[in-house]
């Protein structure tokens, strides 16, 4: 064994943990992600040098963690890391038991309002017991009528985790980060099942409907999931649940809101009244979906 | 003699998912038992309130899965099952799905 073998190489974490935004952000985290992945499969140690992290955001967090269950999984002894300089950035990260994982242990009381006021979920069915704190909350909040309709979306969302994205795996991870303010909602939900796309792709109707490659390659992508939020009535394609559908039309309830849904080279967005669809450079491995809901009183 | 199921208490106050492998709150475990169950000794009163979670599968499944497997038609449930809510967009969600002419096809 040479030494280089033994030496972990070192990663820097991106200074903000940022996806859902600009192209040049994501790009960063994208490009971490890439050269980790990249030195694993040469069959190198790497620690992931989180002392340059300044500010983290639910988006880059569910995408880290996820990362880090597989690598611990797959690549046991061979990922390290060191802890954060910044007080709030570690408090978060062993909220969510990722600095745990990484074999670093808990050192701080975690008291922030920006850690606290933060709910994290994590499960592997559709079981909606685990996110009852946040029901609550919203509900103490919103009032019933409300709140069984956010709550209504979430557990389809995960369901269709469970019927899509995992068909035919016994476990169904998710990951939720949630929190509810005055009058605004965040759910940001991460799975890494299959695709949005590729479950689509996979159903021989939608195979037979699209018979240019375009539509496999990737480059369509941001239209499959556009697909998948609008079912038949839409694009005359079989739909992939109704958890993403009635997301939208919940969003679209609300002014100055927003719905996000990146999976595998593909996104689709919804910003206040505006549709688009877009193409990712590196691509995403399951499904993120980003909800941010304004004006909900 | 009319029972009275009350899914928050008598159930889950988080019910979801639609088959029994999404969880132990299913719609699918609902109606096998305790709705259908309930449903072939008498007729049965279901209140929703106080629950923290109603999506459409779990009704969808619970509701009309009944019609669906062919334990009841949509008239013997008529005169079977009272559905009762605060919020009646629910009430009107659960008779829509056990009347979906698609339960019937099969």
């Amino acid at each position: 064994m040479t030494a280089s073998s033994l030496m972990p190489v070192r990663k820097i974490v991106p200074t903000r943990l940022k996806y859902y935004a600009r192209r040049e952000y994501r790009r960063l985290v994208e490009s971490f992600f890439e050269d980790v992945n990249s030195c694993l499969r040469q069959g190198k140690r790497v620690l992931l040098d989180f002392s340059k992290v300044e500010a983290l955001f639910p988006c880059g967090v569910l995408i880290l963690m996820g990362w880090v269950d597989e690598w611990v999984e797959s690549y046991p002894g061979r990922v390290s890391a060191n802890y954060p300089k910044v007080d709030l950035v570690e408090q978060m990260l062993q909220h969510v038991e990722v600095l745990k994982k990484l074999g670093l242990p808990s050192r701080k009381q975690i008291f922030h309002d920006d850690v606290t006021r933060w709910h994290y979920f994590h499960g592997n069915d559709a079981d909606a017991t685990p996110i009852e704190p946040f029901m609550l909350e919203l509900k103490d909040l919103l009032g019933e009528e409300q709140q069984l309709g956010l709550g209504g979306c979430v557990t389809e969302a995960m369901i269709n985790v469970r019927h899509h994205a995992y068909q035919g795996h016994k476990r169904a991870p998710w990951w939720i980060f949630a929190t509810v303010a005055q009058d605004k909602v965040f759910v940001a939900l991460y799975d890494r099942g299959e695709s949005v796309p590729a479950t689509l792709l996979s159903k021989p109707a939608v195979m037979d409907f699209l018979t240019a490659k375009v539509w496999s390659s990737g480059r369509a992508d941001g239209r499959l999931i556009t697909a998948a939020l609008g079912g038949r009535t839409r694009t005359q394609l079989p739909y992939r649940g109704k958890g993403l559908p009635e997301m939208l039309e919940f969003t679209k309830m609300y002014p100055n809101s927003e719905l996000g849904i990146f999976s595998r080279n593909g996104f689709f967005r919804y910003d206040d009244t505006r549709e688009s669809t877009g193409i990712l450079k590196s691509s995403i491995k399951g499904t993120l979906v980003i909800w941010m809901l304004n004006n909900v009183q | 003699m009319t029972k009275v199921l009350t899914i928050a208490q008598d159930f889950s106050r988080s019910p979801s998912g639609r088959y029994f492998s999404d969880g132990p709150n299913s719609g699918e475990r609902f109606r096998e038992e305790f709705l259908y169950p309930a449903l072939a000794v008498d007729k049965v009163e279901v209140v929703l309130d106080g629950v923290l979670t109603l999506g459409s599968s779990f009704l969808d499944e619970a509701f009309g899965g009944l019609v669906r497997e062919k334990r009841l038609t949509p008239l013997e449930l008529r005169q079977k099952l009272v559905v009762k809510s605060q919020l009646e967009t629910y009430v009107k969600k659960i008779w829509s799905y056990i009347e979906d002419p698609k339960n019937r096809k099969q």
